[in-house]
């Protein structure tokens, strides 16, 4: 992160002014996340990928998710490879000194997860599922510069009931 | 966070079938396939007649109890995913192939030994715990698969460090192994929550010794059910020191007075040879019914502090059975035990 950067996290700039003019703003971006992905066993440690959308009337904001992961382990004897897509749509309220807006929210999240299992010469498998779940999570956002947003969060969400996955991540977007 | 939740997805039968393994085939070749498990009742929570799995939990030694002993707190239930396609369970994740694996394993274990006469048992059930967390032990992800005696009754199973070769907790080798432990500790404490009176000796190297053998006959369970004398080498290949059909051979170093830092695999390595050299002039079956014979005999002379006497007991009981091994028999306890006097059955 240059010396620029880091000034417009903690100082603000030109694009902070902007943001504390609006009542209400909007970011979008990209996302790189840590998953502990619930596996049915334990909890895996996999990196995920996602964009995120989010309309901020203060105190309210919407925010929408999608977010991609992969797991995948091969050896001589199988090969198991899982893709999870996660979307999920939170109202949350939006607060905290400005131009860095605190989000605490929760609302469903629908997981599709497919997963490829390979056995012997020629055997294969794939099995789809879709799991409606809950979403909460805990996010930062603010202005980077004139145009552009950053984020930072850590939240939860559920495939069904019994299986939860945590996350934490970072990203950079636009904001308008 | 309290919406009503809903799964697009039912939950698969809970007992099909067949489900998907790593074992031995006839062939002598290690593959993944539709095998029963008929102790299985739940495959999705890994519930049944030989135990139940548990996701996490935590073992912790109680530092502030006279006898400092392990517990277990039970983590929570297990949730595999999986589809039941043309009967075949087929599982969305590593983690149930592993776990099918590991109780197929048992399951085999145990119809093998109970069809040769050998009562199991005792042993079962024994639950299992799935990436535990360890409070106050020593145990790393490096070991994968362990076996708790010590009134603890548990199994446990650990997360693979090394990605590209077969778990070692789906290793049936690895599994038949820890299932030794378990029968070692039932077949010498005689029961299978029982302190063992050799773990409550003052002698570190009384313990030390039946470490040794205790990891000489969970070799010679694994090598002799599967028969197959290096069933490391699908996981950890570059491990040579365990194959039972190389020569192992004791010396001094490797009894517990000799040596500083003890390491029980190696004299439980010339052990597990010694029942295989007994496999080689018999059948892996005969071999470990006497195996068996052997460990409840030197069991009954509690002999904790001279393991060499197990391998007698071996020798005398195998020649008991049949007087023509005892000339190959005596040459192989020879040349396993150099140092150790001639046994009265050979001189």
């Amino acid at each position: 992160m240059t010396p620029t950067l880091l000034l417009s996290l903690f100082c603000g700039g030109g694009g902070v002014a902007h943001a504390i003019e609006g009542a209400e703003h909007s970011t979008a971006g990209v996302q790189l996340s840590a998953f502990a992905l619930q596996t049915p066993a334990r909890h895996a440690i996999v990196p995920a990928l996602g964009v995120w959308a989010s309309y901020t009337p203060r105190p309210w904001a919407l925010t929408g998710e999608l977010t991609l992961t992969r797991r995948a382990k091969t050896n001589d004897f199988y090969g198991v490879s899982a893709q999870l897509v996660r979307a999920s749509a939170l109202a949350e309220l939006a607060m905290g000194t400005r131009p860095m807006t605190v989000h605490v929210g929760a609302g469903p999240a629908l997981t599709v997860s497919s997963a490829l299992t390979e056995w012997g010469e020629t055997d294969a498998e794939r099995i789809t599922r879709a799991d409606l779940g809950v979403r909460a999570r805990v996010a930062l956002d603010g202005p980077l510069g004139e145009r552009l947003a950053w984020s930072w969060q850590v939240g939860v969400a559920s495939r069904g009931i019994y299986n939860w996955d945590y996350d934490l991540g970072a990203g950079i977007g636009v904001q308008w | 966070m309290f919406l009503p939740l809903v799964m697009f997805a039912c939950s698969p039968d809970p007992s099909p079938a067949l489900l998907l393994a790593v074992d031995r085939d006839e062939d002598g070749e290690y593959r993944v396939a539709p095998r029963p498990i008929p102790e299985l009742s739940d495959a999705q929570h890994m519930e049944g007649a030989l135990g139940h799995g548990y996701r996490g939990g935590r073992i912790a030694i109680e530092l502030f109890s006279a006898d400092m002993g392990i517990r277990y707190d039970e983590g929570g239930r297990m949730d595999l995913d999986y589809d039941v396609i043309d009967d075949v369970a087929i599982p969305m994740d590593e983690d149930g192939l592993v776990l099918w694996t590991y109780y197929h394993t048992l399951s085999q274990v145990r119809a093998d030994l109970n069809g040769l006469g050998i009562d199991t048992e005792p042993v079962w059930p024994i639950d299992f715990a799935y990436q535990p967390a360890f409070v106050g032990m020593d145990f790393t992800s490096g070991e994968n698969a362990a076996y708790l005696g010590s009134g603890v009754h548990l199994f446990i199973l650990l997360p693979d460090a090394l990605p590209a070769v077969l778990p070692l907790a789906a290793n049936p080798g690895v599994i038949r192994h820890e299932f030794g432990h378990a029968l070692f500790n039932v077949l010498t404490a005689g029961d299978a929550y029982a302190q063992a009176p050799y773990d409550e000796s003052e002698d570190p190297n009384v313990t030390n010794k039946v470490r040794a053998l205790n990891e000489g006959f969970a070799d010679m369970i694994a090598t002799l059910t599967l028969d197959d004398n290096d069933f490391f080498d699908l996981s950890l290949p570059s491990v040579t020191t365990r194959d039972v059909a190389a020569d192992a051979v004791a010396d001094a170093t490797m009894y517990p007075e000799n040596a500083e830092a003890y390491d029980p695999y190696a004299l439980g390595t010339v052990y597990a040879s010694f029942a295989w050299d007994l496999r080689e002039l018999t059948s892996a079956d005969q071999a470990v019914v006497l195996v068996v014979a052997a460990v409840d005999a030197w069991s009954a002379e509690a002999a904790w502090d001279d393991t060499d006497r197990w391998a007698e007991l071996l020798l005398e009981l195998s020649v008991a059975e049949d007087e023509s091994l005892k000339t190959p028999l005596c040459a192989a306890f020879a040349a396993r035990l150099p140092e150790h006097p001639t046994p009265e059955t050979c001189a």
